[in-house]
């Protein structure tokens, strides 16, 4: 039982984070079951597919007015990245576990990396952007075939290790195709579920899902997502992605020394 | 807001389901972790599946692994509603991706 409490817990961290954050979750939801729970990877990353459907499902309960995502556009990228995810968790079936760790880790500090640059943008540009531009309409995508080129990436990769990926999506609308942040968050928040949903069935199916392990961790998961939802627009999230940059880079190193054979959790 | 309304009552009753599925097997002392990885989709076709914690479990887990998919699906309605035929035909594609997953055979 208390292992049950310690994953329902472990779920309602991740949820409130990726609310928080404009994560899946995943990103938080594996290392902890790997390193701490000490479950297959394989597991954890089936556990952690079904935790960001829920974050997704909690941010789109709570979602406020006047934060659409632009579903059109997330529909066209979701061509390619659903067809990556698909061709990522069948990939994930071939490759060993220690790969799989050694791929999360360069995906943990990716992350932080994109982390790290969303807070010193966000710094920067306070004062001189207002929150209006950040939402505006008047925009029109462009570069696409490089956008679907590397959205099919990031399906992929979430297909791999199972991430919502949107620490990818984010940057390939915002900084290549010139969709406004506020609509590409958005628009991310909306397409990491369905990345999700085109891999998690490939993992039920493989058996590499356990209702046991899933059922406690989802429902933390969804409970710390309507959560963070709510608390996002009354927090400043500055000092959280601060601790987060340090956060996964700690994980990251825990996961690469996994993948290298190096067990370093009691 | 259609979205908001079809997560909630989605993920409610996926939650439900688990909730009681939980329950089934904790008070039926098999609350053993990990414990089995999860019956195939098939095998919760039939009715006697729900009638195990387990099952519920199951069944739970798969509405919410469902929900991208209604969610494509309402997304392609309203298009089909408003007669965006090149959009309807993308979300179609999609929605094609996703039922591919899941014709994946058990290791």
């Amino acid at each position: 039982m208390f292992t049950t409490l310690a994953l329902l817990a472990t779920g309602a961290i991740a949820g409130t984070l990726g609310a928080l954050l404009g994560l899946g979750g995943g990103i938080f939801l594996v290392p902890a079951l790997t390193l701490v729970f000490h479950l297959p990877i394989r597991i954890a990353i089936g556990t952690s597919l079904v935790g960001v459907i829920a974050t997704s499902a909690g941010v789109a309960v709570t979602a406020t007015k006047g934060h659409n995502a632009n579903v059109s556009l997330a529909l066209r990228l979701e061509l390619a990245t659903t067809a990556g995810a698909v061709m990522g968790s069948l990939l994930a079936g071939h490759l060993s576990a220690r790969i799989l760790s050694l791929l999360f880790a360069a995906v943990v500090f990716f992350t932080a990396g994109y982390t790290w640059r969303k807070t010193r943008h966000r710094r920067i540009a306070q004062g001189r952007t207002s929150g209006e531009s950040l939402l505006q309409g008047d925009y029109e995508a462009h570069h696409w075939p490089a956008g679907l080129g590397l959205a099919g990436i990031a399906g992929t990769l979430s297909g791999l290790v199972g991430v919502g990926g949107g620490f990818i999506k984010v940057p390939i609308m915002y900084a290549l195709m010139g969709v406004p942040l506020g609509i590409a968050t958005a628009t991310s928040n909306f397409m990491v579920g369905i990345t999700a949903g085109a891999s998690v069935f490939v993992y039920y199916a493989r058996g590499d899902v356990y209702p046991l392990v899933t059922v406690p961790t989802v429902m933390g998961v969804f409970i710390g997502a309507v959560g963070g939802g709510r608390l996002a627009p009354r927090l400043r999230v500055a000092w959280l992605e601060q601790s987060l940059i340090l956060l996964l880079l700690a994980m990251g190193v825990q996961m690469l020394l996994e993948g290298v054979g190096i067990h370093v959790m009691p | 807001m259609v979205t908001r309304w079809l997560s909630l009552s989605v993920t409610s009753v996926a939650l439900a389901l688990m909730m009681k599925g939980f329950l089934d097997v904790a008070v039926g002392g098999r609350l053993i972790l990990p414990g089995p990885p999860a019956m195939p989709i098939r095998g919760l076709l039939h009715p006697e599946a729900l009638q195990s914690g387990e099952g519920l479990l199951c069944m739970g887990i798969v509405i919410l692994a469902a929900l991208p998919a209604f969610r494509v699906v309402l997304a392609l309605v309203t298009y089909l509603r408003t007669r965006a035929w090149v959009d309807a035909l993308i979300a179609l594609g999609v929605l094609a991706v996703l039922l591919l997953g899941t014709y994946v055979p058990r290791r």
